[in-house]
């Protein structure tokens, strides 16, 4: 009875709690679910595409260097007493190089002093040779000039008499025409020509004039004759007086040509002058004692000098010259330098240089120069701002590069392939069940660039757009996704 | 002897037919995919023969699995539902009952006539009061709102009709024996009216809520945000690829109306028996 009536409020419980039971382990397995799901769910990171340049680094091996070397000479021909330096040497400024053997030295100074003795005399000689040049040159012309003028008063003389001669005649014939006996004009004028003309034809004198008519024609004639030999006398006069001037003027004008001058003199003395310099270091040296230093800091490079050896006209010692700027040497791939894989580096760009054990840094060093280098390799030069603690040595150029301005570069994480070509997942806000979900949707793209970090892209991609970067696990198409804030 | 024999195994087959739909859906709930999928061939690729077994060769409960743990799209349709239907039933239960007092007790000169007019709203399906539902759920801006769907209903009006038949079979003496007590009518409403209604409210409550936890027309009209589907609309949007899901989310969406039902129905029975004996 007991049991009875305990099974009838059991069901009375169960028929009005049932339902709620149900919902309740419907509730539970709402929580369970919605925890599965978020184990389920991928988590991804998240950036958007954006314009930017894609940066190459790039290093270049290489070495500190004197932007200048200095070349240590001696006179020619001094024997070499002691090297004090080796090659690779560092000095500083005042530092011994080495010694020159001083009988050696001063055989030399004596030698130059001979040979700057000898050099005077010949200079001597010359100078007096050419000064008697000069002196003969100047006679020769006063002469050529007194000559024409002697020339020019003769022949001006004679032309005057000529032409005295030639009026006079003038005057006289025609004092006689002005006499003429009476005839009608035009016979008159008939006659005279034709005696002008035909003197030939007129009568033989011999015979005797009947009228006066006749013998005022002889006389003509007579006088017209004289008149033309006057005439010629002087354009003979003329003639000769033109000749003579004109010899007269050409040997003034030979008389003032300049004298060539012969430069052996200068040559000579061009050539004392240099030998008065080699003596002048030859007594320096010796006044030092035969000892050569160095005239900055530096570090040898070569040296052609060894002890017994003599001086010859190539430098002894070819310093690094320290006291000048330094400049960076490197050597690169010809690939870098035309762009073949990254963009290309160029004249003025800017890096940033480590040295040492990487103690020594320097930033915004540029590139001076880029020249080419042997075997697929280019020389990179770039001048260096003093520094304190600058050394010569191994070096690292630290540049960037940078390719043109792409609208649209994503994380090259983002970026994914399969057979059909690149794509990149685009997260869209889709609404669904769950309330509007991120979902997973593939975009196909085109790569246009890449980087170690970025790839310029070229597809359906805008800047507001969301692209996956990581996530959690693979992501297919239409997935739900969970974004993370970082 | 015999004739109740048959009798019993005429009812134990019709039984059976009834509950053949459900049993076939727990079938499917627990065949596998690709068992299912050769099964279905003829309505899910269009082509070959669609033969529904009895039970699975390789029964699973995966289906079961994935659903529940799986698919959280699942109990969000779920939550929604149960919470589409809880605010119109709570609701009807706080209209209806009063609303059905009223006539029950108003014998005006119009209250026959509007009884009436309630009778006619009671048989005019959702169809024909459609476009006039969508221009007020528009004009007070609920659209695309759970509300869109619980304010029409609220106001639904066979829960009214239902109840009405118990307070008027009320005998009017009890209501004057109360009068001589009290003449507060909302004090006869709460201690003789309510509780006298119970059964009947009780079972207008019971179908209403079986109604409403199937509702489909509403949700597809006035409901564009997915994330605001019941049920009803979320299981035609279930792929093909993804068949046994729908047959467990069908099961599972069934099972606490078939509960309710089987746990209720004496209440059940009681109330639409006593309605239909006092018609």
């Amino acid at each position: 009875m007991k049991l009875k009536q305990q099974l009838q409020t059991f069901r009375k419980i169960w028929k009005f709690n049932a339902i709620f039971i149900f919902l309740a382990g419907i509730a539970a397995m709402t929580v369970v679910s919605r925890a599965a799901d978020s184990f389920m769910v991928p988590y991804a990171s998240v950036a958007s595409p954006e314009a930017k340049k894609l940066k190459y680094p790039l290093e270049i091996q290489g070495r500190i260097a004197p932007k200048e070397n200095l070349a240590i000479c001696c006179p020619e021909g001094l024997q070499i007493a002691q090297v004090h330096v080796q090659v690779s040497d560092a000095v500083e400024k005042g530092s011994l190089l080495f010694t020159v053997d001083l009988g050696s030295l001063q055989g030399s100074i004596a030698q130059a002093e001979q040979e700057l003795q000898k050099l005077e005399l010949q200079i001597k000689d010359l100078t007096r040779a050419w000064q008697r040049q000069t002196s003969q040159h100047s006679l020769d012309l006063k002469r050529a000039k007194e000559d024409y003028n002697d020339t020019l008063k003769e022949t001006e003389a004679a032309v005057n008499a000529a032409l005295l001669e030639l009026e006079h005649a003038k005057a006289e014939l025609s004092l006689h025409e002005s006499q003429k006996p009476e005839e009608t004009a035009s016979q008159q004028r008939a006659n005279s020509s034709q005696n002008l003309k035909n003197p030939a034809a007129t009568p033989d004198s011999a015979f005797p004039i009947e009228n006066p008519m006749d013998a005022w024609a002889a006389k003509q004639t007579e006088l017209e004759q004289v008149f033309l030999e006057k005439q010629k006398l002087y354009e003979e006069a003329a003639t000769s007086r033109k000749k003579a001037l004109k010899a007269a003027a050409r040997q003034v004008e030979d008389a003032s040509l300049p004298l060539d001058k012969d430069s052996a003199a200068d040559l000579l003395q061009i050539e004392q002058a240099g030998l008065n310099l080699t003596l002048q270091e030859l007594k320096e040296l010796r006044k030092a004692g035969g000892k050569v230093y160095a005239e900055s800091s530096g570090q040898v490079l070569e040296c052609s000098i060894s002890t017994g050896s003599f001086t010859s006209l190539e430098p002894a010692i070819i310093l690094a010259d320290f006291s000048h700027p330094f400049q960076f040497e490197g050597a690169l791939e010809e690939a870098s330098l035309f762009g073949i894989e990254t963009p290309a580096i160029e004249e003025g760009m800017e890096g940033s240089l480590k040295a040492g054990e990487g103690d020594i840094s320097l930033e915004h060093v540029k590139i001076s120069r880029i020249s080419q280098g042997g075997a697929g390799t280019c020389q990179v030069n770039a001048d260096l701002a003093p520094h304190g603690t600058l050394q010569p040595g191994e070096a690292v150029l630290s540049l960037e590069t940078e390719s043109q301005d792409y609208p649209c570069c994503i994380p090259l994480s983002a970026l994914y392939s399969r057979e059909s070509g690149d794509f990149v997942i685009r997260v869209q806000e889709s609404p669904s069940i769950l309330g509007v979900q991120p979902i997973a949707e593939y975009v196909p793209v085109e790569v246009l660039e890449k980087n170690s970090q970025y790839a310029a892209v070229e597809g359906a991609l805008s800047p507001s757009d969301c692209v996956i970067v990581t996530a959690s696990k693979a992501i297919k198409e239409g997935d739900r996704i969970r974004i993370t804030k970082d | 002897m015999i004739r109740s024999t048959l009798k019993t195994l005429l009812l134990l087959i019709l039984c059976g037919l009834s509950l053949l739909p459900i049993f076939l859906l727990w079938v499917g709930s627990i065949t596998g995919k690709h068992e299912l999928a050769l099964s279905l061939a003829g309505i899910l690729e269009g082509q070959g023969q669609t033969c529904f077994p009895l039970f699975p060769a390789f029964p699973t409960l995966r289906g079961y699995l994935e659903v529940l743990l799986d698919t959280p799209e699942f109990y969000v349709v779920f939550w929604n539902s149960v919470k589409v239907t809880f605010f119109i039933v709570a609701g009807q239960l706080l209209t209806s009952i009063p609303a059905a007092w009223g006539f029950s007790r108003w014998h005006g000169a119009f209250s026959s006539f509007l009884f009436y007019l309630y009778t006619i709203l009671m048989l005019l399906p959702f169809q024909v009061t459609m476009a006039s539902n969508y221009l007020v759920v528009d004009r007070l801006g609920i659209m695309d709102s759970h509300a869109a769907i619980i304010l029409p209903a609220v106001f639904s009006t066979f829960p009214v009709f239902l109840t009405y038949r118990y307070f008027i079979g009320i005998p009017e003496e009890i209501f004057e024996a109360f009068s001589l007590d009290s003449s507060s009518h909302f004090r006869m409403f709460w201690h003789i009216g309510v509780p006298l209604a119970a059964p009947g409210a009780k079972a207008a409550m019971l179908l209403c809520t079986i109604e409403y936890w199937n509702l489909l027309e509403q949700p597809l009209l006035f409901l564009k945000t997915p994330s605001l589907w019941v049920f009803s609309l979320y299981l035609p949007n279930i792929g093909k690829e993804n068949a046994p899901y729908a047959f467990v989310f069908s099961f599972l969406v069934l099972f606490p109306m078939c509960l309710a039902s089987f746990l209720q129905k004496e209440t059940l029975q009681k109330g639409i028996g006593a309605m239909a004996l006092k018609q």
